[in-house]
C-alpha cells in the first residue's frame, strides 16, 4: 500500500510543480555571442546564472535561447575557455541579447589558439597551430593543403591549380603524417605529384603539430602531424546543415558542397557531398621559355590542367554515459590533367588549343581514396579510459599518357593501353591507447599500434615495386604537472617494421640493350627494375619536453625528440626513369632508418592587445635519405645521369616569428615570418625541396553592421616570398616576389536566415611569379595569375 | 626574473640561428654547365647512311670544371603523348626500325670550356638488319660538370633518305 502511494504521489507532485511554474508567465530570452575583435559568432560558449547553474550553450552560429520569468532580472555569466568571462543582467525590456567576449589571446581570425581539444591524442610541448571550419571558408584555396600553406611554417608543393601536398618546416613526402580521426592517411605520399585527397569543406578543426611526433605516431611523423579532429558533439538535440556554392575566375571553377547533421539522443549523424569542377588555369604570360624552346601559352591558359573532384563522407556516432563509438566513411575521387609540356621533351604541336578549356585529355591522373574507420572510447578500471582507432583505406592512383615506346620493341598493351602507371594500395591500421585520468598531477598514456600495407602495380611503365609492409609500435608517455605553471611531458617508443618488395624484371628492356649491342651484364642491370627484398627495421624514439607558464603573459616551451622514418619501398628497391624528372633513380637496399634528433623551442608573449610568438627549431639527422647524383651516365634513352639513394648527416633549422596586434577593437594587424635552413652536412648542399622564406602581413578590419548585414570583415594581405638560392644540386634557384591579396567576409541575415558570403581576390596585380616547390617550376611556368573567388554558404 | 628568462631565451635562439648560418660550406657548386649547339640546327635534316657522319658543333662551358657529355638520338614519331588526331603521319614502312643512338664522351673532363667539333655520330642505312625509319627525331645533348650538375637540351631533327640537306630546306 505504501509503495502504491509512493508511485502515485511522486508523479502527482511533479505534475503539481510543473503547473505551479507554468502558471507564472515565462518569456524566451535569446541572443548571440560574438568575438569582440573578429565579430565572429562563438560556438559552445556557456551561459550560467549567478548561482552557477548551467542554462544553455551557444550553437554553431553563436545563438542561444532559454526561458525566464517575465519579471526576472537575474545576472548571467557567459563563459568560454578561450575568452574572458563576462557578467550581464537580463534587461526587463530587451529580450534579445548581444554579448561581445574579448579573447584571452589575440589571434589570427579563424585560428583558435589553444592547441588542445578533448579529442586530440595528447598534450604536447611542441608548437601547434589550430584552425577551424571558417578558416577554410575564408581562404578557399585550391585544396586543403594549399589552404594550410597560409599558416606560418607550412608550405605546399603544388601542381597547377588542383593538387597540392603539404610540407611542415621543409619536411614533406614521408617525413610528415596526416592523421584523420586517429588514423594515419596512407596514399602515395612518396610521390612528388600526390595530393592529400581530403575535402576541405568537411574539416571541423585541424591541429598542426610542428615538430617531432614519432613518439605518438611512429614512422614518418618526424616533421610533424596534421591532425584532423572529429566534430564536437553538440549538447542539445538538433538538426542543421549547410549548402556551399563557390566559383573561381582563374580556372573557371564551379564547386558545391552540401552537409547535413543530426544529433538525436545518443546518436549523431553527419554527411557531406562536395564536387569541384575546373578548367585550365590562367597564367600571366604568353610564353614559357624552357631549355631552347619558347612554348606558346594559348590565351594564357595552361593547356590540359583542368580537373574535377567528388568527395563523399558520412559518420555515425553513438554516445552512452562514458562510452562512445563512431564510424567514419569517406570516398574522394579526383581526375587531374597534366600540362603536356611537362611530360617528356616538349613538343610545340602538343601545346596548341584543342577546342576546350574544360576537357581532361592525356596525360592525366586519377585518384580514388576510400576510407572506413572507427574510433571508440570507454572507461576501464577506476579512472582509466581506453581509446581505439581501427581503419581500412584503399588508394587507387593511375597515370595516363598516350602509349609510346621508349623502346622500339615494346608491344602495345591489349587493355588500358594508355595507362602508364597504376598503384593500388590497401592499408589496415589499428591503435589502442590507455589513458589515465587527466585531472591528477600525473597522467599516463600507454599505446600500441600496428599497420599492414599491400601495394599492387599496373601500367605499361614501371616506377615503384609491389610490396607488403607491416609495422608495429608500443609507446608510453607521461605528463607530469609540478604545479599549475610547469609541466613535463616525456615518453618512449619502440617500433618494428618489415618491408618485402617484389622483384620486377623487364624483358623488354633486356631485349632493348642486347639488340643495341650491349653485353648481358649491362642488359640485366637495367632490366632488373626492382629487387625482391626483405628488410627488417627497429627503431627507438622518444621525447622530453617542458611547458612553463609563469603567468598569463609568458609561455615557454622546449621539446627534445628523437624521431625516425623507415625507408620507403621506392627508396629501397626501385630503379628506372622517374617520369617527369627525366632521371634514372636507383634504389639502395642497404638504407637504414632515418633518425632525427629534434629540438623545438617556443615562446609566447600575451599582454593587452599584443600576442607575439617565436618558435625556433633545430633538427639533426644522422641518416637523412636523399637522391645523390652519381656523375655516371645512364644508358637508358631519355635520361641523364644516374641518381642513387644515399644517406648523409643533415641539418634543418629555422623557425617562425608571429606578431599579432589588436590596434583597435575593429583593426587587427599581424605579421609573420617563416624561415627554414637546410644543409647536407657531408656535401654542403641544401636539401631538396627547401621552402623559401616567406613574410606575410595582414590588416583585418571587422565590423558589426545593421540588421541586414550582421557583420563583415576585410583582410588585406601582403606577402613577400624571398628568393630561394639555397638549392640542392640540379635544382633551380627561384627568384622572389611580392603578392597582394584581399579577402572580404560578409555575414548576412535575410528573413532571419543567415547567409555567409566570402569574396577573395588573390594575386591582385596578376604578378608572374615562380613557386620554388611547384611541379611546373622546372618549366619556368609561372603560378596562377589573378583570381577572383566567391563562396556562398547557406546554413539551415 | 622574467626578464632574465626572456633574455636568455632570445640569446639562445639567436645563437642557434647564427650557428647554423655560419657553418655553411662555401665550396658548393650549383651552377650548371652551359650547352650552346651550333650544328645540327633545329629542324636540320640528317641523311640516313651518310658516311661523313653527323656534323656536331657545340660549345660547352662551366664555372668550375666540365666532366662529360652524352648524346642520344631517338624517334619522335608518337610525339610523346600526342593527342591521336595530332599524331605525326610517319611513312608506312612496317619493316623499318627507329634509329637509336647513345654515346658518352669524357674527353672534356677538367676543362672550363670546350669547343666540340666532330663527325663521330654515324646514322647507318640499317640497324640489326632492318632499314632505319625516316622522320622526326630528337637529338639530345646532356652535359655534366665535376660537381654533378647536369644540363640538357634537345634539337628537333629529321632523318631522311634524300640526298642533300639543301634540297629538303627548299620546300
Amino acid at each position: 500500500m505504501q509503495a502504491y502511494l509512493k508511485t502515485v504521489t511522486i508523479p502527482l507532485l511533479f505534475l503539481f510543480c510543473n503547473l505551479s511554474i507554468s502558471s507564472q508567465k515565462t518569456i524566451t530570452v535569446h541572443g548571440i555571442i560574438c568575438d569582440a575583435y573578429s565579430k565572429e559568432p562563438i560556438e559552445n560558449a556557456s551561459i550560467e546564472d549567478a548561482s552557477g547553474r548551467f542554462r544553455t550553450q551557444t550553437d554553431i552560429n553563436g545563438h542561444f535561447s532559454f526561458d525566464v520569468q517575465t519579471d526576472s532580472t537575474e545576472l548571467l555569466n557567459v563563459k568560454h575557455p578561450e575568452y574572458y568571462d563576462i557578467t550581464k543582467q537580463i534587461d526587463r525590456k530587451n529580450r534579445s541579447l548581444h554579448f561581445h567576449l574579448k579573447p584571452k589571446v589575440v589571434k589570427l581570425h579563424a585560428m583558435t589558439v589553444t592547441g588542445q581539444s578533448k579529442h586530440t591524442l595528447t598534450e604536447t610541448t611542441i608548437n601547434t597551430i589550430s584552425v577551424n571550419r571558417s578558416f577554410f571558408q575564408k581562404s578557399n584555396a585550391s585544396n586543403l593543403s594549399a589552404s594550410l600553406a597560409k599558416l606560418p611554417g607550412i608550405a605546399s608543393m603544388d601542381i597547377g591549380s588542383g593538387v597540392s601536398k603539404p610540407l611542415i618546416r621543409g619536411m614533406g613526402f614521408n617525413r610528415m603524417a596526416v592523421v584523420d580521426k586517429g588514423i594515419v592517411i596512407q596514399n602515395q605520399q612518396w610521390g612528388a605529384d600526390h595530393g592529400l585527397e581530403l575535402d576541405q569543406f568537411d574539416i571541423d578543426k585541424i591541429i598542426i603539430h610542428k615538430g617531432a611526433m614519432s613518439l605518438f605516431y611512429g614512422s614518418d611523423a618526424m616533421g610533424g602531424v596534421v591532425e584532423i579532429l572529429p566534430a564536437e558533439l553538440p549538447g542539445n538535440d538538433q538538426k542543421w546543415g549547410d549548402a556551399i556554392l563557390t566559383s573561381k575566375s582563374n580556372n573557371d571553377l564551379i564547386g558545391s558542397s552540401l552537409g547535413f547533421n543530426v544529433k538525436s539522443g545518443k546518436w549523431f549523424y553527419r554527411m557531406r557531398a562536395t564536387t569541384l569542377n575546373y578548367g585550365d588555369y590562367r597564367i600571366p604570360t604568353d610564353s614559357i621559355s624552357y631549355l631552347t624552346w619558347k612554348m606558346p601559352v594559348d590565351k594564357r591558359r595552361m593547356k590540359n590542367t583542368a580537373g574535377k573532384e567528388i568527395n563523399l563522407s558520412g559518420s555515425i556516432r553513438y554516445d552512452k554515459n562514458k562510452f562512445n563509438s563512431a564510424f567514419y566513411i569517406s570516398n574522394s575521387y579526383s581526375k587531374n590533367g597534366f600540362f603536356p609540356g611537362a611530360h617528356g621533351v616538349p613538343d610545340l604541336r602538343r601545346l596548341a588549343y584543342d577546342g576546350s578549356y574544360r576537357n581532361i585529355e592525356l596525360p592525366h591522373s586519377t585518384v580514388n581514396h576510400f576510407k572506413i574507420t572507427n574510433s571508440t572510447e570507454f572507461p576501464v578500471f577506476e579512472d582509466w579510459k581506453v581509446h581505439s582507432d581501427f581503419g581500412f583505406q584503399n588508394n587507387k592512383r593511375a597515370e595516363y599518357a598516350l602509349f609510346h615506346t621508349h623502346f622500339p620493341n615494346q608491344p602495345i598493351p591489349k587493355t588500358n593501353k594508355d595507362r602508364e602507371l597504376a598503384f593500388d594500395l590497401n592499408t589496415f591500421s589499428g591503435n589502442i591507447r590507455l589513458h589515465s585520468n587527466d585531472n591528477k598531477n600525473q597522467s599516463l598514456i600507454l599505446g600500441i599500434s600496428a599497420e599492414y600495407q599491400m601495394n599492387k602495380i599496373g601500367g605499361y611503365s614501371f616506377l615503384m615495386p609491389e610490396f607488403e609492409r607491416i609495422t608495429g609500435g608500443i609507446f608510453g608517455a607521461n605528463n607530469y604537472k609540478f604545479n599549475n605553471n610547469l609541466k613535463i611531458i616525456s615518453g618512449l617508443r619502440i617500433d618494428w617494421g618489415k618491408i618485402s618488395t617484389h622483384g620486377f624484371y623487364d624483358p623488354i628492356l633486356e631485349n632493348y640493350f642486347t639488340e643495341s649491342g650491349y653485353d648481358l651484364v649491362t642488359a640485366n642491370f637495367y632490366a632488373q627494375r626492382a629487387k625482391a627484398l626483405n628488410r627488417h627495421f627497429t627503431s627507438l624514439s622518444g621525447s622530453v619536453g617542458v611547458n612553463y607558464q609563469p603567468d598569463n603573459v609568458h609561455l615557454f616551451k622546449a621539446n627534445l625528440g628523437r624521431s625516425f622514418r623507415f625507408p620507403t619501398p621506392n627508396e629501397l628497391a626501385s630503379s628506372g626513369v622517374h617520369h617527369g624528372a627525366f632521371r634514372f633513380e636507383q634504389g639502395n637496399e642497404n638504407l637504414k632508418p632515418e633518425i632525427g634528433l629534434q629540438l623545438d623551442l617556443g615562446y609566447e608573449y600575451n599582454l593587452n592587445k599584443w600576442h607575439i610568438k617565436s618558435s625556433p627549431f633545430v633538427n639533426y639527422f644522422s641518416n637523412f635519405i636523399f637522391l645523390n647524383p652519381t656523375g655516371q651516365w645512364s644508358l637508358l634513352p631519355h635520361t641523364g645521369q644516374q641518381y642513387e639513394y644515399a644517406q648523409s648527416k643533415a641539418l634543418m633549422a629555422g623557425g617562425e616569428i608571429e606578431i599579432y596586434f589588436q590596434a583597435l577593437d575593429f583593426v587587427q594587424l599581424s605579421s609573420n615570418v617563416e624561415y627554414t635552413y637546410t644543409q647536407n652536412l657531408v656535401s654542403g648542399y641544401a636539401l631538396p625541396f627547401s621552402p623559401p622564406t616567406v613574410w606575410t602581413s595582414n590588416a583585418i578590419f571587422s565590423f558589426h553592421a545593421g540588421k541586414f548585414l550582421s557583420h563583415f570583415s576585410v583582410n588585406a594581405e601582403a606577402q613577400r616570398i624571398f628568393a630561394q638560392n639555397q638549392i640542392a644540386n640540379n635544382e633551380i634557384k627561384t627568384p622572389g616576389a611580392w603578392l597582394f591579396n584581399l579577402n572580404g567576409s560578409f555575414n548576412w541575415s535575410i528573413y532571419k536566415r543567415q547567409v555567409i558570403s566570402e569574396l577573395q581576390l588573390y594575386n591582385i596585380f596578376d604578378t608572374a611569379y615562380l613557386n620554388h616547390l611547384s611541379y611546373y617550376r622546372k618549366l619556368n611556368a609561372p603560378e596562377p595569375g589573378r583570381n577572383i573567388q566567391i563562396l556562398l554558404k547557406f546554413p539551415f | 626574473m622574467k626578464k632574465i628568462l626572456i633574455f636568455n631565451f632570445s640569446v639562445f635562439t639567436l645563437l642557434i640561428l647564427f650557428g647554423i648560418t655560419s657553418c655553411k660550406k662555401d665550396e658548393i657548386d650549383v651552377e650548371k654547365p652551359v650547352i650552346q649547339i651550333v650544328a645540327p640546327k633545329d629542324h636540320a635534316v640528317l641523311k640516313i647512311g651518310d658516311e661523313h657522319g653527323v656534323r656536331l658543333d657545340m660549345l660547352l662551358t662551366d664555372n668550375e670544371a666540365l666532366s662529360s657529355y652524352k648524346i642520344n638520338i631517338h624517334g619522335n614519331f608518337e610525339g610523346h603523348n600526342h593527342a591521336p588526331k595530332q599524331r605525326f603521319k610517319a611513312p608506312a614502312e612496317n619493316d623499318s626500325v627507329q634509329f637509336e643512338f647513345t654515346k658518352v664522351w669524357t674527353d672534356i673532363s677538367g676543362q672550363k670550356s670546350a669547343t666540340i667539333h666532330h663527325h663521330d655520330i654515324l646514322i647507318p642505312k640499317e640497324q640489326n638488319g632492318k632499314p632505319i625509319k625516316a622522320g622526326p627525331y630528337h637529338f639530345m645533348v646532356y652535359c655534366l660538370d665535376k660537381a654533378g650538375n647536369e644540363s640538357y637540351t634537345a634539337v628537333d631533327v629529321i632523318l631522311s633518305n634524300t640526298d642533300s640537306e639543301e634540297h629538303n630546306h627548299t620546300h
